[in-house]
């Protein structure tokens, strides 16, 4: 059988960090840059904290339109504008989840649920790129020990702080502590054994 | 050490400590490196977070509405700036326009010089400007039907993942073959390879029982990633494994230089 193959590169000529340095001038080209290379990362992340597809439609809405408003205030020194930009993502998406009391739909369900639709100015490398560091993530999500997984579930996707999450399973603070330090090791070394880049 | 604080260090990187929590742990590290250093690793792995949630396309209005609040408001924050002052152009028209005794006979005849230079140089640089552009048009509009037709298949329903990842001699390397289970059709994905020299190139293959199939030639850019698309049905059941290798570039029919990432398609 005859295979033919087409290259096609994966051009960031643009990182993050100067595309965000652009915003903060008004260049609403780098903006629309920054938009297409993570607007179905973050669609996906509210989604997942919030459950309800219009609450992750406007989540996705208020974080681009803050990155807008504050790229000014982002600060190399201090960080990854992922970090940045996606802390935005969560804290909205938390605040919005708390104020509609929505029950959260474990992420499985709502993978099933959600039908994918291509959207034809969609960057594929990009598209490509996000898959590819969404399946090392969830590779190593996976091999974390179901009560280790919930702790990172509960903090991280739910917001709930410690004491809440010794409480809703009924194990000993220290438990808590020890689940979420060792969950964190272990991701760790499981993604860089996968090459994940930072 | 301070136990107690550094408990809550994973808590802080995932971002569920209260206020005075925040407080103390920052206080800690600020007189720790080492304490800091612990804490950007956690902080480092929680932000990745984020991707363990699947990709989704947000609806083309959203985009719309979005770019339209964008630009009002760049067009009010973002004033252009004032005009500079008179330009040395500006002045010496100044100079022409109040005294034409002074410059018209001689001038006349270095301006029609000038707009002679000006107007060849210009003819001739549109030539080569509205060449390099039809090129380059051409060359967009080809990729960018690659890329609808492989974005398709990305987002298809359908898609199967399969890793592949360094061997030895590229350990760093990784990757993924998404293929279609419906339509067959499949896009291998890979980073962490290293640019070759002149003269070579990677070559992906697939791989049936102990027969390799030569499967395209591909380059990596400064990143060392590539992707590259398919054409034809690669089912899993078709083959058993994937690899790459490093080929002269043309290409071999034959695996002949270092297997530098493979997998397994089961």
């Amino acid at each position: 059988m005859q295979v033919l193959i087409k290259p096609i590169m994966i051009v960031k000529e643009w990182s993050d960090e100067q595309l965000i340095a652009q915003v903060a001038r008004g260049d609403t080209a780098a903006y629309e840059m920054l938009y297409d290379r993570y607007c179905s990362a973050v669609m996906g992340f509210a989604l997942k904290i919030t459950g309800d597809q219009s609450l992750a439609e406007e989540v996705v809405q208020e974080t681009f339109w803050r990155v807008w408003r504050k790229a000014d205030l982002f600060q190399t020194q201090r960080g990854a504008f992922t970090s940045w930009f996606f802390g935005i993502t969560r804290n909205l998406s938390i605040d919005m989840l708390r104020r509609q009391k929505t029950q959260v739909q474990p992420v499985s369900e709502t993978d099933q649920i959600i039908e994918q639709t291509a959207d034809p100015s969609t960057d594929v490398p990009e598209a490509a790129w996000l898959r590819q560091r969404h399946q090392q993530m969830r590779t190593a999500i996976e091999t974390l020990p179901k009560d280790q997984r919930s702790v990172i579930e509960m903090a991280y996707f739910r917001g709930m702080t410690r004491q809440e999450i010794a409480q809703a399973t009924g194990e000993p603070l220290g438990t808590i502590h020890t689940r979420a330090r060792l969950a964190l090791q272990k991701l760790r070394e499981e993604l860089q054994m996968q090459g994940f880049e930072e | 050490m301070n136990e107690k604080i550094e408990e809550l260090l994973p808590f802080y990187a995932l971002d569920t400590v209260t206020e005075s929590e925040r407080r103390e742990v920052e206080a800690y590290v600020a007189s720790d490196p080492e304490a800091k250093r612990r804490l950007d690793v956690l902080m480092r792995t929680a932000s990745a977070l984020p991707y363990a949630s699947e990709p989704l396309e947000p609806p083309a209005a959203l985009k719309r509405t979005l770019m339209d609040r964008v630009n009002a408001d760049a067009q009010k924050r973002f004033v252009p700036p004032p005009p500079a002052q008179k330009s040395g152009w500006s002045r010496f028209m100044d100079f022409f326009l109040s005294s034409p005794a002074q410059w018209l006979p001689q001038g006349v005849a270095v301006l029609s010089l000038l707009i002679a230079l000006v107007v060849g140089a210009w003819g001739f640089s549109l030539r080569n400007e509205l060449t390099r552009l039809q090129a380059e048009t051409a060359l967009l509009q080809k990729e960018l039907a690659d890329q609808r037709l492989v974005l398709a298949q990305i987002a298809s329903p359908n898609a199967q993942t399969f890793v592949i990842s360094g061997t030895d001699h590229q350990p760093q390397a990784h990757g993924q073959l998404i293929a279609d289970s419906q339509t067959g059709s499949a896009v291998l994905v890979v980073s962490g390879l290293q640019q070759l020299e002149a003269g070579k190139i990677y070559e992906f293959w697939l791989i049936q029982g102990d027969t390799p199939v030569a499967a395209g030639l591909f380059e990596v850019n400064e990143e060392g990633k590539a992707i590259l698309q398919v054409s034809q049905a690669v089912t899993p059941e078709s083959y058993d494994a994937i690899g790459v290798s490093i080929e002269p570039e043309a290409g071999s029919v034959q695996p002949t230089g270092d297997i530098v990432m493979l997998g397994g398609l089961d």
